[in-house]
């Protein structure tokens, strides 16, 4: 009689036994022709234009830097403070290993941006130690060999660890470990010097940035979006771009789709500062992850279903636990370690866990970027760029190069007015 | 006044306060995403007052908004082995 044996891997968003080697095949030639699209210079293809870019969290900011690069007059506002909501409650991850097929090609073309910005100079202390996701089962073990083979496929580096040879990479790892899978190139980042530093280019280049000042209302005369009201009165702009995240279906009404993002709790511990864990990668397993920050504290984490529905941003004992117990499981080593400070953040989930990007129905020149999922901080880079190209779409009427609407096609915000997602 | 140490557990002096205020933090919470401020072993016991008095002294665009530095769980150091405890009770 066998037992079914749990999976635990809840860092794997690829499904493994589902995704085709066709899906696979289709992510590495995406990523050729999106990092060949991704060489053009797009200073002063957007000069003139009016932007109001609503929403001061990282996708927003990123997407006001590279619109700002390419020559747009940008004015964004941010109802609270800047980069503070998800964007500064979470573990930094800028990676692409874990992720479903379909999204592996866009995270991968957004770490070599993340990359580009940081050897220009951002303050992101990005690099790749890489993620290994690690099993505790032959179930999960298995699994993460079907993975290996379909990231090998997309053209994603990853390297196998027996037991042992995670014991020797991964210091403090359970030493019953079934083995691991590292995505070899997966980076990670800082998310309160990113944001400063972006702030701060956004400035010096002329942006103006409104924070504290929440947008009320995007106004529309003939079928074009104009501009917003805020307390300030009203900003007039060419485009309008709702970078919400979690507060995006506030704005479902003006964009003339349902908009429905579902925000979630998401909690994140943090250890006293480490030594000896210099080269200490991103980890998950057994229901959580966990990385080293520049600064040598261990942050763990890990959400899920069983997480409160809603935008409290309070820690909890049970979930403090919960991470305690599962990571001193896959990590006894650690299990004496000092948590000095736990926070909580809110990250917005879609029914098929894809973004939502694209044109909203209801005018011209409005637009949506937001509902990543939790994977924004990673992809933001990239969905910044891509921005441009979107919104040169409907204003110079240069149609979407073929490279960006294989990877962002499927995600028009108004997709799940026309059918159910797949997966709630 | 500028070399004076503000946050001791992450080496944060007046002047780098000073400087987060300058580049545009309106409150406390604010200055520390910026500075690390309050994000080390004592999580802002010590330096939690000058903190708030320099954002509160600072005048411009404070009013705009109260938030002061997040208290966070634990209140004070605990392992991930004393977490498990606490579930299994």
């Amino acid at each position: 009689m066998s037992v079914a044996l749990e999976n635990r891997l809840t860092m794997l968003s690829m499904d493994p036994l589902t995704t085709t080697e066709e899906e696979s095949t289709l992510a590495a030639s995406d990523y050729a022709n999106l990092t060949a699209h991704l060489q053009a210079d797009t200073a002063g293809t957007m000069a003139g234009q009016r932007v109001v870019i609503v929403g001061g969290g990282v996708i927003g900011l990123m997407t006001a830097l590279y619109l700002t690069r390419a020559g747009a007059r940008v004015e964004l506002f941010e109802a609270e403070s800047l980069g503070a909501a998800a964007s500064g409650r979470n573990a930094g991850g800028i990676y692409a290993f874990g992720r479903a097929i379909g999204e592996v090609a866009l995270a991968r073309a957004s770490m070599d941006l993340w990359e580009d910005l940081t050897l220009g100079g951002l303050d992101s202390h990005f690099h790749r130690p890489g993620h290994a996701m690690i099993a505790l089962n032959d179930h999960e073990r298995g699994l993460l060999d079907m993975a290996e083979r379909h990231y090998a496929l997309a053209g994603l580096p990853t390297r196998r660890l027996t037991p042992d040879e995670a014991v020797a990479v991964l210091p403090g790892v359970s030493p019953d470990n079934a083995g691991a899978l590292m995505g070899t190139t997966d980076g990670q980042g800082y998310p309160f010097t990113a944001v400063s530093s972006i702030i701060a280019e956004l400035r010096a280049a002329g942006a103006i940035i409104r924070d504290h000042c929440r947008v009320q209302s995007v106004i529309e005369r003939g079928g074009q979006a104009r501009g917003v009201r805020s307390a300030l009165g009203v900003t007039e702009a060419d485009h309008v771009i709702l970078c919400a995240g979690p507060w995006l279906a506030g704005f479902s009404e003006s964009a003339g789709c349902n908009l429905a993002v579902r925000p979630r709790r998401s909690q994140i511990m943090v250890t006293e500062r480490i030594a000896g864990m210099e080269n200490f990668p991103f980890v998950s397993g057994n229901r959580v992850y966990a990385r080293r920050t520049h600064a040598g504290n261990i942050m763990i984490g890990g959400g899920g279903p069983w997480e409160q529905d809603g935008y409290n941003v309070t820690s909890s004992y049970e979930a403090l636990s919960f991470l305690g117990k599962h990571m001193s499981e896959l990590f006894p080593g650690l299990a004496g370690a000092p948590i000095i400070r736990a926070f909580a953040g809110t990250v917005e989930l879609t029914a098929d866990h894809f973004p939502l990007f694209g044109p909203a129905p209801s005018m011209e020149g409005l637009w949506i970027s937001a509902g990543y999922n939790g994977h924004g901080f990673g992809l933001c880079a990239a969905m910044g760029r891509l921005t441009v190209d979107l919104i040169r779409s409907g204003s110079d009427g240069v149609p979407l190069p073929a490279a960006v609407s294989a990877v962002v096609g499927e995600f028009g915000p108004d997709r799940f007015n026309a059918r159910q997602g797949k997966q709630p | 006044m500028n070399d004076h140490m503000i946050c001791r557990c992450e080496d944060v002096t007046a002047s780098d306060v000073r400087a987060a205020i300058d580049a545009g933090a309106c409150n406390a919470q604010e200055v520390k995403m910026r500075t690390r401020a309050g994000m080390g072993p004592c999580q802002g016991r010590v330096c939690r007052p000058a903190v708030e008095a320099m954002v509160g002294v600072s005048g411009e665009g404070v009013l705009q908004s109260t938030s002061s530095m997040t208290v966070h769980l634990p209140i004070r150091p605990v392992s991930l082995q004393d977490l498990v405890i606490i579930r299994e009770q």
